[in-house]
């Protein structure tokens, strides 16, 4: 959990341009959006591409991800069990 | 009609470094590559960081250009804010293109596609004023800034106490430059920028910039000089035509040629597409002195935005800067002609007089 | 200052070739929304409203004989203004003394044929027949190619404001005929699809799987569409010779939202205000809008504001309004121009357009637009429609607003 945390700081760090910033910048669970990191409507569609293209997982109602993104940790937590899912139903 | 349009404040960024007014153009950058890429200054000084953080360059670029401009002329909130560009934000647009042909269409950025829109920077100009006034953009080759200075003249004579921005902006994109090359926009060979004028070979340089002017009825203290009319010609076919609508343009407004102290030439360096422009620079107005720029800039679409920034200094500050190649040093400048043309397809000029 | 009366329209788009074709689809409630035929994407599966016509078949309705690098917009171009310029009944000559200009809009431009030939194009090596539209992607090659065909060279130029694109080369054209800088002009706008706009309105996630639904509680997102549509706009002395007479231009505005970069402000500030102004400029009372042609693109953001924005200039009593993109598609910078002329079509038929596949009231709003139910109500005296505002909304936080009227003495 803690390197997939660290990845996805650094990831996110590098999709939505947020210069000067490291990860450290970014606690596991400040808000992303609104008061905390100030991120917009269009950094949830960043997000949405970023977890579409580097975890193969698929969020096809943006409202859906404004719950999912809430956090880093949350993120996290969605992949997490994204992927234990998966594992229990692998594709046929 | 009594109604005078008077420039009251510039800025420009481009690849001289042209946002400091302290200078004017007194040391020139010297190039020796086809493509002029802005020097830039420090964007935090005009753009809030968290605003910065999704701009391209060339949005970085201009709007850093309008507000030195809204600086310059004690500008708070535009009564309209018109830009024009012939590529717009190429780069994004590349970006996304590249991502979209690269991925098979998937993973896309949506970013790239939201800063592709050549209305990116006039609504980002105004998201950052609030200004809910007037705002458009004008996408025609050479004509883009000059439809946006007709537009913006047109509704300061219906109000009077509007006080427009008006500005041009284009950035260098490799892969433009290379695709438009295969139609002989660009040299050959590399050329060192202060040669640009006897390299004696087809083609021009790539540049960019944005530059902007705000423009209003009132003779404000800071005011530069008055654009008294603005024209765009297309079609033309023989220096004949080209000497004959200069001629009327000029008469129009009351003038002769003979009056013309100065040519703010467009240039460009392609012994092709020059000739026209440089006959009837030659036969109409002998003894005005011609000054050049592309060779400063580079060549890009909306660079009569920049003729107009220089004009503009030209005429406040009485003098010509050796780096634009002067033909002569008037001793008194009056009027300032614009003469532009733009890959030997659009040709337009601007008439300035000093205030 | 001269008055701007319309002369002539053209239009080609998803519901018809010409005029007459999408008038019939409109009042028929045909819908030219369906599966993609002739743009090839990874998202064939993406409804649009395509021109149902090959290029082939495009330039041969052109009447040229080369159609050589004219990319499919401006195909479009031209033959939705040789169908205006046929229909004002005007000759356009260099003799007659007229000042005609042409003002056109576009997004892409040429970048249907630009997006598939940038391998090649890019390569210095590569050679063969792609090198001619190596500068189409530029958007004034459109309006050049088209001004040179038409013989129009008094004035010309391109404008590019996202989804009120067209609306505003309209306006610049009314502000030349008015400042006596023109005494004609043709004016509107082209695109024509292309996988660039599909895939960014896709990857924002406001593209619908299915045909689209303005105003409609479960609306998706937008239908891409293609069209050019162009207006002949006249001054007032050299309109009024006999000929039909449109409508005239009686108000427009242009404001921005400043707001969002991509959304517009959920209260409908920046549309409230471009209304407001256009009804303003015309003299006019908001009692007086018999019909509001919406932008109503079916994304969730666009048809709150914008029906937010209806609903406090007119209370929950408003006029007739609907969305055409239903029937179109959103023919982005098109769709100015495009709906432009299906408002001069209401006040000449006194018609209105059923808003297609709404069924759902939206629940933040008291009003609806004319749902199919409305429309048949044949025996309902409806007020005579004198005075359309049809409105374009975009990115960057544009807003325009056209006021047609009719024209009673004509």
């Amino acid at each position: 959990m803690d390197s997939l945390i660290l990845d996805l700081k650094k990831e996110l760090i590098e999709r939505l341009n947020l210069e000067g910033m490291t990860p450290d910048d970014i606690a596991d669970d400040m808000p992303l959006f609104g008061e905390g990191l100030g991120l917009d409507s269009i950094d949830a569609l960043e997000i949405i591409v970023l977890l579409d293209k580097n975890y193969q997982i698929k969020i096809t109602d943006p409202k859906e991800g404004r719950k999912i993104f809430h956090s880093v940790k949350t993120i996290a937590e969605y992949i997490t069990e994204q992927r234990a899912l998966a594992a229990a139903n692998p594709p046929a | 009609m009594s109604l005078r349009y008077y420039i009251q404040g510039i800025g420009a960024v481009s690849p001289q470094a042209t946002w400091d007014s302290g200078v004017f153009l007194d040391e020139p950058l010297h190039y020796e590559e086809n493509i002029l890429k802005s020097v830039t200054p420090d964007f935090k000084q005009y753009i809030n960081p968290v605003a910065l953080r999704r701009m391209s360059r060339i949005i970085r670029i201009g709007m850093s250009a309008a507000r030195i401009c809204m600086t310059d002329a004690g500008l708070a909130m535009p009564d309209g804010i018109l830009t024009g560009t012939g590529y717009g934000c190429a780069d994004d647009t590349i970006k996304f293109l590249q991502e979209m042909l690269a991925n098979n269409e998937q993973h896309l950025t949506p970013t790239h596609f939201t800063q592709s829109t050549y209305n990116a920077l006039s609504g980002a100009i105004a998201l950052s004023l609030r200004c809910t006034n007037y705002n458009t953009t004008y996408v025609h080759r050479a004509f883009s800034f000059e439809s946006g200075v007709l537009d913006a003249m047109m509704q300061i004579a219906d109000a009077p106490q509007k006080r427009m921005l008006i500005g041009g902006f284009d950035e260098t994109d490799p892969h433009h430059y290379n695709i438009t090359r295969r139609v002989g926009y660009y040299k050959e060979e590399t050329v060192r920028n202060f040669d640009l004028y006897t390299s004696g070979t087809r083609g021009t340089i790539q540049g960019e910039g944005a530059s902007f002017i705000t423009l209003g009825a009132e003779p404000t203290s800071n005011a530069y000089a008055t654009l008294d009319g603005v024209q765009t010609l297309f079609g033309v076919r023989d220096a004949a035509q080209l000497r004959a609508a200069v001629e009327r343009f000029l008469a129009a407004r009351g003038i002769s040629a003979a009056e013309i102290d100065v040519v703010v030439s467009g240039r460009s360096g392609c012994v092709v597409n020059d000739k026209l422009l440089l006959e009837v620079q030659d036969d109409l107005l002998p003894h005005a002195t011609k000054a050049y720029y592309k060779h400063l800039t580079g060549e890009y679409s909306a660079s009569a935005a920049f003729g107009a920034w220089v004009a503009a200094r030209i005429l406040r500050e009485q003098r010509i800067p050796a780096a634009m190649l002067p033909t002569g040093a008037p001793a008194a400048i009056r009027r300032v002609l614009y003469l532009n043309q733009y890959m030997g397809g659009e040709y337009a000029m601007m008439l300035f007089t000093a205030v | 200052m001269p008055r701007v009366y319309v002369t002539g329209m053209g239009a080609i788009s998803a519901i018809g070739h010409n005029v007459a074709e999408a008038f019939q689809s409109l009042c028929d409630e045909w819908s030219g929304i369906g599966t993609m035929q002739y743009l090839h994407s990874q998202h064939a599966s993406m409804p649009v409203g395509e021109v149902s016509l090959t290029d082939a078949e495009l330039g041969a309705m052109t009447g040229l004989p080369d159609t050589t690098g004219l990319t499919r917009t401006t195909l479009l171009s031209i033959i939705a203004a040789k169908e205006a310029i046929r229909d004002a009944g005007i000759t356009i000559s260099e003799a007659n003394g007229i000042r005609t200009g042409f003002i056109s809009a576009t997004t892409t431009g040429g970048m249907r044929e630009f997006e598939r030939y940038f391998h090649e194009l890019q390569d210095p090596k590569a050679v063969g027949d792609f090198n001619q539209y190596a500068d189409t992607l530029d958007s004034a090659d459109h309006t050049e190619k088209v001004a040179a065909i038409l013989d129009i060279h008094d004035y010309i130029s391109t404008v590019s404001t996202a989804c009120s694109s067209s609306s505003n080369a309209i306006i610049l054209g009314a502000q030349l005929i008015k400042h006596g800088h023109l005494d004609r002009v043709i004016c509107g706008g082209a695109d024509a699809l292309c996988k660039f706009t599909i895939n960014g309105f896709k990857i924002l996630m406001i593209l619908d799987s299915e045909p689209c639904r303005p105003f409609d509680q479960t609306r998706k997102g937008i239908n891409l569409g293609e069209a050019a549509a162009y207006l002949v706009l006249e001054s007032e002395a050299l309109a009024r010779d006999g000929r039909v007479i449109w409508g005239e231009l009686t108000g427009y505005s242009n404001t921005n939202d400043a707001f969002h970069q991509t959304a517009s402000s959920p209260n409908g500030d920046g549309a409230l205000l471009s209304m407001q102004q256009a009804i303003m400029m015309a003299g006019l009372s908001s009692s007086d809008i018999n019909y509001i042609n919406a932008h109503g693109t079916a994304t969730e953001n666009n048809d709150l504001a914008e029906g937010m924005a209806i609903q406090r200039l007119f209370g929950t009593q408003p006029p007739l309004f609907s969305s055409t993109k239903a029937y179109t598609g959103h023919t982005l910078a098109a769709a100015g121009s495009l709906e432009a002329v299906f408002s001069l079509l209401a006040i000449a038929h006194d018609r209105f357009y059923t808003n297609l596949n709404f069924k759902n009231k939206m629940e933040e709003l008291e009003i609806e637009p004319i749902a199919e139910s409305i429309s048949k109500m044949v025996d309902i005296d409806f007020d005579p429609i004198e005075n359309v505002l049809s409105n374009s909304f975009g990115f960057g936080g544009t807003n325009t607003s056209l006021l047609f009227s009719k024209v009673k003495d004509a």
